[in-house]
């Protein structure tokens, strides 16, 4: 795995995308800061980092654009297949490498409470929790980005996936304000989730016979489900949002100084379970 | 040695290779043939593990590519049909970057990274990025990967695929250093190419195992009698009775016949290892018919190739 972490970074470093990735999101933290901290005189420096994850709707799909997709397009992935190395010692590796390039500009801010401190008082222990759970929240979006990167040889599309997906997951809290309370709304909106994953079905088999069981193992269930007890259906869609969005979790912490156990849970769940899929993703090649 | 046992691989609805068993024995150099879309890429895939077969085995040193792949795949080298390079890399760069990936202890790091560059020849550009570098090299490049972490085996998937004739010469003259050493599988159609390089040929057509030989024994095997080619100053049916009296003279087919000239050319076949050429030419000598020219005719390997996968097409037909 430290053979591919060194390269995946030396590639990084020695690249423009690396040093882009870092210059931008250090810019747009530096001018949150100024607005938020400097300008507007407010001592929470956990409110420039709400500010700023806005900017990782572009940031981490651009980073993670190239992860899997890149191999994929150059036939490098075969090369790692013939490796005498296990494949998800191939996708951490490249995974942590992405991570220690969001994890530099995170170290970075780690300066900004104290240059605050320099002006008046600053709560130090929330200043910094925000910051970990500020790479924390990177952390998810960068396995999700890397999942979807594994499932084309196109670097635009995997782009395009990956904004897509950060898009839905940081406008999933305002979404479930939208969304009416409904039975009805909710039914709709679990099998819009059921496509969704139906399509990502395709996109990592080419296959339209498992595309359409993905799509009738959910929706089937559902409909049973929501014929026999539609009340249960009340509400619960957006609760779903609001749970699954990792920006909802780190916006209650920020900006009302909420943070639960389940919260973190679920966060760390994210690398967890989408390097999983990387890896099954990855694997699927020998089968092909 | 690698035993390839009854390997099957389906895709979707095509079947890339079928039962396909064949043994390959240490030390020697083995080409695996076949026309385009015959199932070489495919077999070197699973035998290499990049590929999961859909059917059969493929055993290492003993160690089975799917049940122990680290192990099955610490015994071979591979060098896939587009070379496996990171062009933002330089040779050297590349070449430790997968030393570390095979595993490859960091004290013999460097060693073995230097070896590899003077066996393929890269010491001299082992500091230029490697997309700067041209086929040839890039070729070499690819090659030096796969020599590395001392593997018993040497897979190499056409790698003369795309080269101009210099680098060509070049590539199978490292090719036939690499054997001195080590077990090689090296793929290709130039049929030229495996006649020259390889010790042992194993031919494959639309997925099938069609011939699995050392070239002398496919050459013997599929030349069964000897065949002469003569052009001969008489009428046919005098030089024809001619040879028929000659013991061992199994068949005379008329080949051509120019009535200008009054000459005919005959093939004759004989019996197997026998020479008949001295009794043929004093026998046409007693009857004054004059022998302008004599050759011995023998299926070359592209005669070879043609013939068996032809076969496998007609009796696929037949059978359809």
């Amino acid at each position: 795995m430290s053979a591919v972490y060194k390269r995946e970074l030396r590639a990084y470093m020695n690249n423009v995308y690396g040093w882009l990735f870092m210059a931008i999101l250090l810019l747009f933290t530096g001018y949150m800061m100024f607005q938020n901290n400097l300008y507007d005189g407010a001592p929470e420096f956990e409110l420039t980092l709400s500010g700023s994850q806005y900017a990782l709707l572009l940031l981490i799909p651009i980073l993670c654009m190239r992860s899997m997709a890149e191999d994929r397009h150059n036939k490098t992935d075969m090369f790692y297949l013939s490796l005498p190395m296990k494949t998800s010692s191939v996708v951490l590796g490249k995974y942590l490498a992405m991570l220690t390039v969001y994890a530099i500009p995170c170290v970075i801010l780690c300066v900004y409470p104290l240059v605050l401190g320099a002006f008046g008082p600053v709560n130090y222990l929330v200043a910094y929790l925000a910051i970990l759970l500020f790479l924390i929240l990177g952390a998810a979006l960068i396995a999700v980005c890397q999942f979807l990167s594994s499932l084309t040889d196109n670097l635009v599309i995997a782009a395009v996936l990956g904004v897509l997906a950060v898009a839905v997951l940081l406008f999933a809290p305002w979404l479930s304000y939208v969304i009416p309370l409904t039975a009805i709304a909710s039914f709709i909106g679990f099998v819009v989730l059921a496509l969704l994953l139906a399509g990502i079905a395709f996109l990592a088999t080419h296959n339209l016979n498992v595309t359409a069981i993905t799509a009738a193992v959910a929706v089937v269930p559902l409909s049973v489900i929501y014929i026999l007890s539609r009340s249960s259906f009340e509400g619960l869609f957006p609760s779903l949002l609001q749970f699954i969005s990792p920006f909802a979790h780190f916006a209650a912490f920020c900006q009302f100084g909420t943070f639960s156990v389940q919260s973190l849970i679920l966060l760390l769940s994210y690398p967890v379970l989408f390097v999983f899929l990387t890896v099954q993703s990855a694997d699927k090649k020998r089968w092909d | 040695m690698i035993e390839v046992q009854n390997l099957t691989k389906v895709y979707g609805q095509k079947t890339a290779v079928e039962n396909v068993s064949f043994k390959i024995r240490n030390g020697r150099i083995y080409g695996l043939l076949g026309p385009n879309g015959a199932g070489k890429s495919t077999t070197m895939n699973i035998m290499t593990g990049c590929l999961s077969p859909t059917e059969g085995t493929v055993l290492i040193n003993g160690y089975d590519i799917c049940d122990q792949p680290i192990e099955a795949k610490r015994q071979i080298g591979y060098l896939p049909e587009q070379p496996p390079l990171f062009i933002d890399m330089t040779p050297a760069e590349y070449l430790t970057f997968v030393a570390e990936a095979k595993g490859v202890s960091d004290d013999l790091i460097d060693r073995q990274v230097k070896e590899a560059m003077q066996v393929t020849d890269i010491l001299s550009v082992k500091d230029r990025l490697i997309r700067n570098l041209s086929k040839g090299y890039r070729q070499r490049v690819g090659i030096a990967q796969a020599v590395l972490g001392s593997p018993d085996i040497i897979i190499l998937d056409e790698p003369t695929v795309g080269l101009d004739p210099q680098q060509l010469t070049e590539i199978r003259a490292l090719v036939r250093k690499l054997g001195e050493k080590l077990t090689v599988i090296i793929s290709s159609h130039i049929l030229s190419e495996i006649a020259e390089l390889c010790d042992h040929v194993i031919i494959l057509s639309e997925g099938h195992v069609v011939a699995d030989d050392d070239m002398a024994e496919l050459e013997a095997r599929m030349n069964p009698e000897t065949t002469l080619r003569m052009t001969v100053k008489a009428d046919e049916a005098g030089a024809g009775a001619v040879l028929k009296s000659i013991e061992g003279v199994n068949t005379v087919t008329k080949l051509s016949e120019s009535e200008a000239d009054g000459t005919v050319t005959l093939q004759v076949t004989t019996a197997p290892d026998t020479d008949l050429r001295d009794e043929i030419f004093f026998a046409m000598a007693e009857r004054r018919y004059a022998v302008l020219s004599t050759e011995t005719v023998e299926q070359s390997l592209e005669e070879i190739f043609l013939s068996l996968t032809a076969k496998k097409s007609k009796s696929e037909e037949v059978h359809d």
